[in-house]
């Protein structure tokens, strides 16, 4: 009876060991490379600790809003923040968590996580920008980390002025908004701008509560947010060669997008939103309502992607449901849609 | 004598109604005692249709809701006094004083003998508390002691005393607790699981009183209730993937200052009370990536309340109630608030009771009505509100039905401060939240041999409109409070009790209760969480606790289980938490020492030490011990 015993004892231990090995295998879906499909970072909420990655699949339609999880075998983080690829790394900025996950853009293979932590206080990454074979990330503390995109090392930081926000690189500047946003109502609103040579850094006053940047052309576009009440958003034309305001429009925007060379601007008129596309040239809409956003609940980005002449909408669906991107052609009609994570704000498009 | 300085309108010769039913369930000492609990929060939780919501071990905040509905709209009156937050309407359940419970009664009923606080006829419910200190003993001298030690560095000091005259009462309390509230958890990350460390929980409370009662007859008395808490915690927050960096501390200054005199007079009783509140909170966060490098929040939020409440008896079967009660209530904040802020609210309501042979029948009828202001912008809003009630018992068993009780009740919560002016996200428009509730229930009690069973159960449809709720309005940062939503709870709580006492060396106790809340959504048709149970809304929540005792020891086992839930409105698998069960033991040995009773007892919680949570990633303790003991003279 007691060999019996043993018998079955030294079967079941053998069956345990060799699932555990099993387990210990990599997941095929790791190896699966990145291609004719979208990779879309949600957010998610504050918190919650769901922020995540959606694979898009464009050959069957399908979505995967694991693929983090099942590329790396662990969770994003919280609050995922920008989602970004500079030559073949996949940079992934989460706010909250204050990491820095940089994946391999062929596969997605986790390649190196980057703590954003200094001591027990967190930077708060925001917003990642390259240029060569540098990233500059801006950190809600007030300084923008440069990292080495090579060694993945972190070289130094330069500070820029109150909670910076978004981040931009054109010719050998580094241009940062600081938002100031956590010093409401004394927001900051200023623009930093950073030699790219030297990481010499100096400001210029663009009004309160600077946010979202586009470059065409040596001009800057970028929105004053105002502070959300009595200063209303604005949006500002600055000449990169002069460092001067040339422009300002005073319909309400909320997001700019580069569509070639002109803007698809969100803005607000009576209470509602609209999409426009607007001469970046002339100053000019050349349709204020481009696209009709009737079926969208809660417009959260925009993104054109030049390679297949694509305009994407998230629909962050009241910020508490499961998103949408929703897909145009460059005449801004309807394509396709498919329901994501919890609030997608980027993409990153794979031919 | 003085048990019968306030005695109980008797209706007729027929004692009114004192059925139990889950309209008003109570808990008494020896049961809150079994509990071994760390807080309110603990005790709460074993009333069917609670469902707590802990943020935490020691110290973490807990509220609740109660047969679907927020604890808004729920109110607490300790000692016949309501403990209010006019800032948040919320009241932290870790922050009142347990020590000295003698009984806990949760009801949802209208009190037919006892002339009531006017605002406990204007809740949905009532977590009504009564104390050691404010009961009325023959025993000249009454004392309470206990000390107890923990897991996580607790130390827990309480001492109360009470001396009994005859024409007065005068008891004082102190307690002191302390723990630097760490502990380690497991957390799931995907595919791995870590044992991580909470940290910044630290817990410092001090908590002093005094209450006095002077008699100035057989049926009159003064009752003076004042008591001062201070406390400081760390505030670990939510578990952080990657980042457990926590720097959020708050500081916690509470007084109360309640005065209250009531008298009989033949077939009249009346009462009139005053009452003052102060609470400050001070939140530091100083790790706030502002310019300063810090955020030193302040809010100072007070109250004055005055009212009288009046009993008549009509006639051997009737009685008329009436009153009236008015509070003030102001904040003051150093920020988040463009001003100072300001409210005015006054209550009336009229109460008709009649006792027939086989049914009792209440009728209530409140009115109620406000204004609030800020005191800069002069924004006021002035609204008067109707708040009707009903309940019926039956006085006789139906059988195998037992006695049946019937509820119908329609009650408001005011918007908070914060709801209505804070920052930019507070909206001055905002309407009051209504609770509709039908509930009806039975109760059965049999002796059959040596046995003695329980059986309560209600079912209950609850609605709620113009609900509160924050909505993104711009983007992800720019939020507003508005009324847009609409909530229907249908539900149903059970409980059952049998005792045994198989001779005078042993007996036995066991309790199980069960809730079922289908909580859901039903605001907009249109919308993706139309009729998805709302966040945080487990559909079961059982309780089961068994207690042997024999001679002078009492082994009590307590399990408590939270079904899986959603985190948010939309009920995808994504928004999905798991359901957890948690086991506790516990052992007390009560000793005779010169009549007086010392009592010993060790605690384990959580035995299995699970890793589980109310709120996602607000990780509760593993297993965790404690050890008191307690010394009480009469």
């Amino acid at each position: 009876m007691k060999s019996i015993n043993k018998t079955i004892f030294i079967f079941l231990f053998l069956l345990y060991t060799s699932s555990c090995e099993k387990e210990k295998k990599d997941n095929p879906y790791t190896t699966k490379a990145f291609e004719n499909g979208i990779l879309v970072l949600n957010e998610g909420l504050f918190q919650q600790g769901n922020s995540s990655l959606s694979w898009v699949n464009l050959k069957d339609l399908s979505v995967n809003n694991s693929i983090f999880q099942e590329k790396t075998g662990r969770n994003l983080g919280d609050t995922g923040n920008d989602l970004k690829q500079y030559g073949n790394k996949i940079y992934v900025l989460v706010n909250v968590s204050s990491t820095l996950e940089i994946l391999d853009a062929s596969n997605g293979k986790p390649l190196k996580q980057i703590s954003f932590l200094n001591g027990n206080q967190s930077k708060q990454p925001r917003c990642i920008t390259f240029y060569k074979s540098k990233a500059y990330i801006s950190c809600f503390d007030g300084f923008v980390d440069v990292l080495d995109t090579a060694s993945l090392e972190i070289e130094t930081r330069v500070q820029v002025g109150l909670n910076p926000d978004h981040i931009i690189a054109f010719n050998d500047k580094v241009l940062v908004a600081n938002s100031g946003g956590l010093n409401s109502p004394n927001l900051d609103s200023s623009i930093s701008i950073i030699n790219s040579t030297n990481l010499y850094e100096t400001k210029l006053i663009v009004g309160k509560n600077p946010g979202q940047m586009k470059v065409i052309d040596d001009k800057l576009f970028i929105i004053i947010r105002g502070n959300y009440g009595s200063i209303p958003p604005i949006l500002k034309k600055i000449d990169l060669n002069t460092m001067e305001i040339i422009a300002n429009y005073t319909f309400r925007p909320s997001i700019i997008e580069k569509f070639n060379s002109n803007l698809l601007i969100v803005y607000e008129e009576n209470n509602s939103q609209k999409l426009g596309l607007f001469n970046a040239n002339t100053g000019n809409w050349i349709d204020p309502e481009f696209i009709s956003l009737s079926d969208i609940q809660t417009l959260y980005k925009v993104h054109f992607e030049p390679k297949n002449n694509k305009i994407y909408l998230f629909d962050a669906k009241g910020y508490t449901n499961l998103g949408k991107l929703i897909t145009h052609d460059i005449n801004g009609n309807k394509v396709q849609s498919f329901t994501v994570g919890l609030n997608p704000n980027s993409m990153i498009f794979f031919d | 004598m003085k048990e019968q300085e306030l005695p109980e309108v008797s209706v007729d010769e027929n004692p009114i109604i004192k059925t139990k039913s889950l309209n008003e369930y109570q808990i008494s000492r020896k049961e809150i005692l079994n509990l071994s609990p760390e807080d309110l929060g603990d005790i709460t939780k074993n009333i069917p249709g609670v469902s707590l919501r802990s943020y935490g071990g020691l110290g973490g905040m807990k509220t609740f809701s109660a047969r679907g509905f927020s604890s808004s709209h729920v109110g607490i009156i300790v000692d016949g006094f309501l403990i209010q937050n006019t800032q948040t309407n919320q009241i932290d359940l870790s922050t009142i004083l347990i020590d000295n419970l003698e009984k806990l009664t949760f009801n949802s009923t209208n009190s037919i003998e006892n002339i009531e606080l006017v605002t406990a006829y204007f809740n949905s419910s009532n977590l009504k508390i009564s104390t050691f200190n404010n009961e009325v003993s023959k025993d000249s001298i009454q004392l309470r002691a206990n000390l107890k030690l923990g897991s996580f560095g607790q130390l827990d000091s309480y001492i109360s005393t009470k001396f009994n005259r005859e024409k007065y009462n005068l008891s004082f309390y102190f307690k002191f607790r302390k723990a630097n509230g760490n502990y380690p958890f497991k957390m799931n990350n995907y595919n791995e699981t870590y044992t991580l460390f909470r940290t910044n929980n630290e817990l410092n409370e001090l908590y002093a009183g005094l209450n006095f009662s002077y008699f100035f007859n057989l049926s009159s008395r003064l009752n003076i209730q004042f008591q001062n808490n201070l406390i400081d915690k760390g505030l670990p927050g939510a578990v952080i993937l990657y980042n457990p960096s926590s720097n959020q501390s708050l500081h916690n200054e509470f007084a109360k200052l309640n005065i209250d005199y009531s008298f009989q007079k033949r077939k009249m009783k009346a009462r009139a009370y005053l009452s003052t509140q102060y609470d400050e909170i001070l939140y530091i966060d100083s790790g706030f990536l502002n310019a300063q490098g810090y955020q030193k929040s302040n809010y100072f939020n007070s109250s004055l309340t005055k009212g009288i409440s009046f009993a008549r008896q009509l006639s051997t079967r009737s009685i008329l109630k009436f009153g009236s009660e008015n509070t003030v209530s102001f904040l003051k904040a150093n920020q988040n608030f463009d001003s100072e802020v300001f409210r005015n609210h006054s209550k009336t309501f009229a109460d008709y009771f009649i006792s027939t042979k086989n049914w009792t029948y209440q009728i209530t009828a409140g009115i109620q009505h406000f204004y609030n202001q800020e005191k800069l912008s002069r924004i006021s809003i002035s609204k008067t509100y109707f708040n009707p009630a009903f309940q019926l018992n039956s006085k006789k068993n139906f059988g195998i039905l037992g006695t049946i009780h019937f509820i119908l009740r329609r009650t408001l919560r005011l918007p908070s401060f914060n709801e209505l002016y804070y920052n930019n996200i507070g909206n001055t428009l905002l309407k009051p939240e209504i609770a509709n509730q039908i509930s009806l229930g039975n109760s059965y009690r049999k002796r059959i041999k040596d046995f003695i069973i329980d059986i309560q159960l209600a079912t209950y449809y609850n609605l709620v409109e113009n609900k509160i709720v924050a909505v993104p309005t711009k983007n992800l940062f720019v939020w507003s409070i508005q009324n847009v939503g609409r909530s229907q709870i249908i539900g149903s709580d059970f409980l059952l009790n049998i005792e045994r006492k198989f001779n005078q060396n042993f007996s036995l106790n066991s309790n199980i209760s069960y809730s079922y809340q289908h909580i859901t959504d039903i605001s907009n048709y249109l919308s993706e969480t139309y009729r998805h149970l709302l966040a945080y809304s487990p559909k079961h929540i059982l309780n089961a606790s068994i207690n042997f005792n024999f001679k002078k020891t009492v082994l009590n086992f307590y399990s408590y289980y939270n079904a899986q839930r959603y985190i948010l409105n939309q009920n995808i698998i994504e928004n999905l938490i798991p359901s957890f069960c948690v086991f506790d033991a516990a052992v007390f040995r009560t000793h005779k020492v010169n009549k007086n009773n010392l009592r010993y007892s060790f605690s384990v919680k959580n035995i299995f030490n699970n890793s589980y949570y109310f709120i996602k990633n607000y990780y509760m303790p593993g297993r965790n011990l404690l050890f008191s003991i307690a010394y009480e003279i009469n």
